[in-house]
């Protein structure tokens, strides 16, 4: 018999995986195929189709489609309002009806709220999974607090909800947003964390011959671009200097200016070469949405995290580490800190940041193993 | 055989027609295309072997699709016969195609609509259906173009059709009639003299084949019936009495008389040229194609046609077939 078949759909470019959301997709992919399901995506050609991403898909999906998209995609201005239909494009109905005819699909797993339409293509015999990713309604009011003017989806409660009700289960990668949805009255709520499987341990650094050097690694995106403007106004402000570098790569290095104690790295090809460069992880997050993936990243390679409350929403529960109230505190924390070797604050530091690793570990086998029990009573 | 699959296509329209969301599945040895049937269903293609040439379907105003063309081994091909409403069969040559073939066939024969086609005398038609089974299946001979084989299932979804015994004009005028609303203005019958021909005027993407991967992504991300860069393209014919193919190049950047054809591994010349405004309409007269073999015409027109900047591409395609 051949394995379960899922239809995975998505507008984000997965290879190279630098940003947050692509990251959380192949979390997902992952998972289907640890379970042995087979993967065929709809790429919603909204970033780009090139050779190399077409070689990269191809080689983690069964079959690959790739569908223009046309959606007109209005935001209702003044208020910043968008509305799922405006955002939602049918040909992508049309390319998984034709798909669905063929293949048979047991899964259909969407991300993002407003492509829950997808799921009225498909019938009651098809299960039918939404990656929220965040929760988009009223979000342009979040950026309205931070002082931003409102950027991409933001959505009205009733459309969210509406778009909700249609998945047999909504995935929310953050705790407290799944006790927010659940407070909304939905009771398909499955909380389902990320968490990057661990590739190193964590090990003192050797700080004999070298200062002590920090690194923050994010994408262009616009609360990441307000953090780390923050975080080089309060360096600049302050009259003390950090006695060591910090060393800032990805999309969001072209967005800081060029500043005393800071190296710019630009795009790095793979993650682990920055992470063995840096001995501790900084995120400076002023605000945002969604979980800050560059948070738990970190973990991953043997790397401590600093970083604010923003930085650490959806983590707090199991989170370990200091948490430092903004970038001013950060700095100041640093600076108290590390003015010379501190091996003995490394060493509790990443005593912690084992303790936070382990604890997002089991928590996501707990909740995987919940997913995939009731994916399993499904498909039976 | 000439002239059947033609008639093939038609009737697996017509069938397809009658259970909308099933899909059809094709067994087929060589890399074909039923054009009307993929127009009315969703189609997948069973071969004995992966062909050699990726080809595209386009749904609506989308970014073309690779065609679905899976093998008798794959998995995948199992659970598609298995769901799939009509199964077109062309009889097979190969007696390893024959053994794949008949034990899916043995398989489905209850619950799908199954048509088989192939010339009247090949052997293998014993092969392929049980004597014991034989009451199941109508079979319907059509002259010297070959046999059809109509399971019970598929006959008597064409019973309001009132299926002939000889396939004729009125039976094609009669199918056309029924199912005009699916072709349009694409399809239209015409009768020259004492023959009756069907003209197809075709989306080229639907037709355009591409023998790398990069032509192929060129081709989807493009969304046109491209040639390469170095000039060269290739269609896949429709049907077996596909008389002429005419062709709109669009884009080249000089004189294509000279330009080389081949079908089925022969030489064919281009039969007319008009230089227009659009492009180079080409038409060329093509040979009769046998039902089991591949039906690759290959394109190819000198460097200097090929602007430096960008591809040529094949605008609109038309194919006239006899129908009797």
């Amino acid at each position: 018999m051949s394995p379960p078949r899922v239809l995975l759909v998505t507008f984000n470019r997965l290879a190279p995986a630098d940003q947050g959301n692509a990251r959380r997709i192949l979390q997902l992919v992952g998972f289907y195929k640890q379970k042995g399901y087979e993967i065929d995506l709809i790429y919603h050609n909204e970033e780009g189709f090139d050779p190399a991403l077409a070689n990269a898909l191809h080689l983690m999906f069964c079959r690959v489609v790739v569908v223009k998209s046309s959606a007109p995609k209005h935001i209702h201005q003044p208020e910043h309002a968008c509305r799922i239909e405006e955002w939602y494009d049918p040909a992508i109905g049309q390319t998984c009806q034709h798909l669905h005819r063929l293949h048979g699909y047991k899964i259909v797993h969407v991300n993002y709220v407003w492509y829950a339409p997808v799921f009225h293509n498909f019938g009651p015999e098809v299960i039918k999974i939404l990656d929220t990713h965040d929760v988009f309604a009223e979000r342009a009011e979040k950026y309205r607090r931070a002082g931003m003017l409102p950027q991409w989806f933001s959505t009205s409660l009733a459309e969210e909800d509406a778009a909700i009700r249609l998945a047999d289960a909504a995935l929310a990668i953050q705790k407290e947003e799944a006790a927010e949805l659940v407070e909304r009255g939905h009771r398909n709520i499955l909380y389902f964390p990320y968490v990057e499987l661990s590739t190193k341990k964590f090990a003192a650094p050797q700080l004999e011959n070298r200062p002590l050097t920090l690194g923050y690694l994010g994408s262009g995106n616009d609360w990441n671009i307000l953090s780390m403007r923050d975080l080089v106004a309060q360096m600049r402000r302050r009259k003390d200097r950090l006695p060591f570098p910090i060393i800032v790569a990805g999309g969001i290095s072209k967005h800081v200016k060029e500043t005393p104690g800071i190296i710019k790295l630009g795009f790095v090809k793979e993650l682990h070469t920055f992470y063995n460069a840096i001995d501790i992880a900084i995120n400076p997050m002023v605000g945002g949405t969604g979980l800050k993936i560059k948070t738990v990243e970190p973990l991953r390679y043997g790397k401590p995290v600093l970083t604010t409350p923003s930085g650490a929403q959806g983590l707090m529960h199991l989170w370990t580490q200091p948490i430092l109230a903004n970038a001013d505190d950060l700095l100041s924390y640093l600076v108290e800190n590390f003015q010379g070797p501190n091996p003995p604050l490394i060493t509790k530091l990443i005593a912690q940041a084992q303790e936070t690793r382990d604890a997002l570990e089991a928590e996501y086998s707990v909740q995987a193993e919940r997913f995939s029990r009731w994916l399993s009573l499904r498909l039976t | 055989m000439t002239g059947m699959e033609l008639w093939v296509d038609l009737i697996a329209s017509a069938l397809a027609h009658q259970s909308r969301n099933a899909p059809v599945a094709i067994l087929h040895e060589a890399q074909r295309i039923f054009p009307l049937v993929e127009a009315k269903a969703s189609v997948a293609w069973i071969h004995t072997s992966r062909p050699n040439l990726t080809d595209f379907c386009r749904l609506a105003d989308g970014q073309p699709l690779r065609r679905e063309r899976m093998t008798v081994a794959d998995d995948h091909a199992v659970s598609l016969i298995q769901r799939c409403g009509l199964m077109v069969v062309c009889l097979p040559e190969m007696p390893q195609a024959l053994k794949s073939f008949r034990e899916i066939i043995l398989n489905k024969s209850s619950t799908s609509a199954i048509l088989i086609y192939g010339p009247e005398k090949r052997a293998g038609w014993s092969g392929l259906l049980d004597p014991e089974q034989s009451m199941n299946w109508t079979m319907l001979n059509s002259g010297d173009r070959g046999q059809f084989a109509i399971n019970q299932l598929a006959r008597d979804r064409l019973l309001d059709l009132s299926l002939p015994t000889k396939l004729d004009a009125q039976f094609a005028h009669l199918l056309m009639q029924r199912f005009s609303g699916a072709f349009g203005s694409t399809v239209k019958l015409e009768t020259t003299g004492d023959k009756l021909s069907l003209r197809f005027r075709a989306d080229p993407l639907n037709f355009i084949a591409a023998a790398s991967d990069a032509l192929a992504h060129h081709i989807m991300v493009e969304g046109r019936a491209l040639f390469n860069s170095r000039g060269l393209a290739s269609v896949i014919l429709p049907w077996d009495s596909c008389y002429q193919a005419r062709f709109l190049l669009r884009n080249v950047r000089d004189r294509v008389d000279d330009a080389e054809i081949a079908v089925d591994e022969e030489d064919l010349r281009v039969s007319y040229i008009d230089y227009t405004e659009q492009g180079a309409r080409l038409t060329v007269r093509l040979p009769k194609i046998r039902a089991g073999r591949a039906a690759g015409l290959h394109l190819s027109v000198s460097r200097s046609a090929v602007p430096r900047d960008g591809f040529c591409d094949i605008g609109a395609a038309e194919f006239s077939a006899e129908i009797e």
